[in-house]
């Protein structure tokens, strides 16, 4: 079940979904030290949007110990913040911050909308995973801080393995044989799940096998939606398409959680804000699941994805270097860490910093798993498997809308993989020339 | 369920119908100009501020192209490239066959309803005058409904993970999938028949009400039976209300969006992003963020449906007479 995250959902008028997403956010961070003193003089107020749980407890902590520094809160929680957010801009009224996931920190840099904050954030960087880092410095400019992140790893039924004599799958030929052992078992049974509406999917496999669909090269964009990495991932949604090996229920449906629950797909990949949702929604299968590493593409190049959540620094902002200052306190200090991963905070946030040891044990849920397998182990192996060559293009949120369309033509069996990729690679490269920006196709 | 009030209130013709030629100060002459002038202004103030800014705006915008460079992170530049996007969108292949989609959809599920409308009208108009207004307030009920919430209703019944309707068949081995093909149509065609029926046979009841009852009388002593009167006494005199509810509901159906949009969230697959035009719309607009396309795409809607409905009141209306 990859990610509710991202536009995918803008349609989310059913307010069950709108408590689903309120969950996925958050923000992380090291830190603690004040290495970088701030270049801006006087009495600042900064304000920050967010809509997640328990940040707005944090920044009172913050403007106790930062009389200099005031931070006003604007819980911004709501379907069309982005909207809202791009308005204020335009109208010269947006706040100093923002929280934002990384996909639209990228749009919202595309569309000039944020400051560049790449020399006062320098100091900051080295607190974070390099792949982290990485989604708030689209095109090698930073524009933000990181908040947290969301590494994918497996989630199995355990149980329903064991009744079809299938082990948790190691490599993603591993799911699909392990997929096509079960299916003979039973033939009802899938041990995927690929939703029509979600391309993440191929995202993830995408990022997990090495691919770049985007790589800044000097100042051109190389576009690679057709490399080797890009088709090794593009190959395996096609098997599991071909062979009927996955479930396609839509994460907007509102009984998408039966799926697993009922046993009918029996293996998913997921991510740390997603694991408390599961005790209220799997009463069936409480008990019966069991943590595992995400499947690899290469056993010698553990890599995983994920999806980041930002700090975004908007234009106009008149204290770039306190904005920066204050993010990375809330999203890496040990103060602040220690609150909001407290599952009593409401956060979801796992954070982003290289060192996530001390914050991991909280937020597994007791009550889904079986104790069999160290969950905690599990997720820090993810959070620091987390591949970071993946990087987001200007026009990524155009690529995505676009991908959108062909990839239920995929789900549907009516348009191969490959020759959705091959039409991404032409469209992107085209679209980027088409706006001024300098792209070539990489293979 | 934009079928009507939504319509009813902008009619795309509208726009061309200018009332500001028809107050203009030269014809009247002089001071009752100004009087007549100022009576109008309210009116004409609101016109001017939810018609003709708006669609002003959106036209200029129509003309415009976001341009970036070097990496296309940093400060974009809006230029002016003509009618540069016009040509994109007369080529748009999705574009226009969503167009056709809705169009061909549109017409069979309109005369499906409005068949269904005229007939219960009918059947009310034959009974006692009691029944009538329970019937109507009955079948009225889809119509007060909010889109959103009889679609999340509709949405629940045929969601392939949680539909009561699923279970049902289960129990029996069968099951049945409401998306994919011609299940789509179906399924959607059913919504929105169901929102629409109570509105459009309120509109024709009323009708058939206003009819003088000796035309009845005169039918009966000819030796005609209730269905007899129907088809050749009561249908013929309120086709005035037929076609104006069919072009109601044409041009609702060129503008259909919540339904599928909320359909999307269960049959993904089925219900593309670019299912109907305002969908693609929004898609631009919103997801891809092209606003400036988005702007052009309904320019060309808009235009589409005006034509549509003025070819569709010509030919009925010489039909008619």
């Amino acid at each position: 079940m990859s990610h509710f995250r991202s536009s995918a959902l803008a349609t989310a008028t059913a307010a069950s979904l709108c408590l689903v997403l309120a969950a996925c956010s958050g923000s992380t961070g090291t830190g603690g030290d004040t290495a970088a003193s701030p270049s801006t003089k006087g009495k600042a107020t900064l304000e920050f949007w967010s809509w997640t749980e328990g940040v707005e407890a944090q920044v009172k902590v913050w403007n106790k110990e930062h009389p200099e520094t005031q931070v006003k809160f604007v819980n911004a929680a709501g379907d069309t913040v982005y909207q809202k957010l791009r308005a204020a801009v335009n109208a010269g009224t947006a706040p100093c911050l923002s929280k934002m996931d990384g996909m639209n920190l990228a749009n919202f840099a595309a569309d000039g909308l944020l400051t560049d904050i790449t020399k006062v954030a320098a100091p900051y960087k080295g607190k974070y995973t390099p792949a982290a880092w990485n989604a708030v410095s689209p095109g090698g400019t930073t524009f933000g801080i990181p908040m947290g992140s969301s590494p994918l790893f497996t989630a199995y039924r355990a149980d329903l393995f064991q009744k079809y004599g299938i082990e948790a799958p190691k490599t993603w030929d591993d799911v699909i044989a392990a997929g096509k052992k079960a299916q003979k078992e039973n033939k009802n049974v899938k041990i995927f799940n690929m939703a029509g509406e979600d391309p993440s999917t191929l995202v993830d496999l995408s990022w997990q096998a090495g691919a770049q669909w985007y790589k800044a090269d000097g100042d051109r964009w190389v576009v690679d939606f057709t490399s080797p990495e890009a088709l090794k991932a593009g190959d395996v949604v096609q098997q599991l398409v071909d062979d009927n090996l996955a479930s396609s229920a839509s994460y907007a449906d509102p009984g998408v959680f039966k799926t697993w629950d009922l046993g009918k797909t029996i293996m998913m990949t997921t991510s740390t804000w997603q694991l408390p949702i599961y005790d209220t929604n799997f009463p069936k299968s409480k008990g019966k699941w069991q943590l595992a590493d995400a499947p690899l593409f290469d056993t010698a190049q553990p890599r995983t994805s994920s999806s980041f959540d930002t700090t975004g620094v908007l234009k106009g902002c008149k204290y770039p270097d306190r904005a920066a200052e204050f993010a990375a306190w809330l999203s890496s200090s040990k103060e602040s860490l220690t609150t909001l991963t407290d599952p009593a905070s409401k956060s979801g946030l796992f954070p982003a910093v290289k060192d996530v040891s001390p914050y991991v044990d909280k937020i597994i849920p007791t009550e889904m798993f079986n104790g069999k397998s160290d969950s905690a182990e599990v997720i820090t192996t993810a959070a620091s498997r987390v591949g970071d060559q993946w990087q987001y293009g200007p026009n990524y949120a155009a690529m995505y809308s676009e991908m959108q369309k062909q990839w239920g033509k995929v789900m549907k069996g009516e348009l191969k993989v490959k020759d959705m990729l091959a039409s991404l690679q032409k469209w992107t490269v085209d679209d980027l020339n088409g706006k001024g920006i300098n792209a070539v196709a990489g293979s | 369920m934009e079928t009507s009030v939504s319509t009813l209130t902008r009619p795309p013709t509208a726009a061309t119908d200018s009332p500001v030629r028809r107050s203009s100060p030269r014809r009247a002459g002089g001071r009752g100009a100004w009087k007549g002038l100022l009576f109008a202004l309210p009116f004409l103030v609101g016109f001017l501020a939810t018609y003709v800014v708006p669609i002003g705006f959106a036209f200029n915008q129509s003309l415009q192209e976001k341009k970036s460079s070097g990496l296309g992170f940093g400060p974009t530049q809006i230029v002016y490239t003509g009618f540069a996007n016009f040509g994109s969108v007369l080529t748009d292949a999705a574009f226009w066959s969503s167009m056709a989609r809705t169009l061909c959809f549109g017409t069979v599920q309109i005369a499906v309803m409005l068949g269904i409308s005229l007939f219960l009208a009918l059947l009310l108009d034959g009974v006692a005058a009691r029944a009538v207004r329970f019937f109507r307030a009955g079948l009225l009920v889809p119509y007060v409904v909010p889109t959103v919430v009889s679609s999340l209703m509709w949405l629940f019944l045929y969601s392939p993970t949680g539909s009561p309707l699923h279970d049902m068949l289960a129990r029996v081995d069968l099951d049945f999938d409401f998306f994919g093909g011609l299940n789509t149509y179906l399924s959607l065609g059913n919504l929105l028949t169901w929102q629409g029926i109570g509105f459009n046979m309120i509109l024709i009841s009323a009708s058939l009400q206003a009819l003088p009852r000796e035309l009845y009388e005169a039918a009966r002593l000819d030796g005609a039976r209730e269905w007899r009167i129907a088809w050749s006494v009561k249908i013929p005199n309120i086709t005035g209300i037929l076609v104006l509810t069919g072009m109601f509901s044409l041009i609702g159906r060129l503008q259909l969006f919540a339904e599928p949009l909320l359909l999307r969230q269960i049959a993904p697959e089925s219900i593309n992003t670019d299912f109907t035009p305002m969908m693609e719309i929004y898609d631009k607009a919103f997801k891809a963020g092209n606003y400036q396309y988005a702007a052009a795409e309904s320019l060309v809607l808009a235009v589409v449906t005006g034509i549509l409905a003025f070819v569709f009141y010509r030919i009925t209306n010489r039909k008619m007479s």
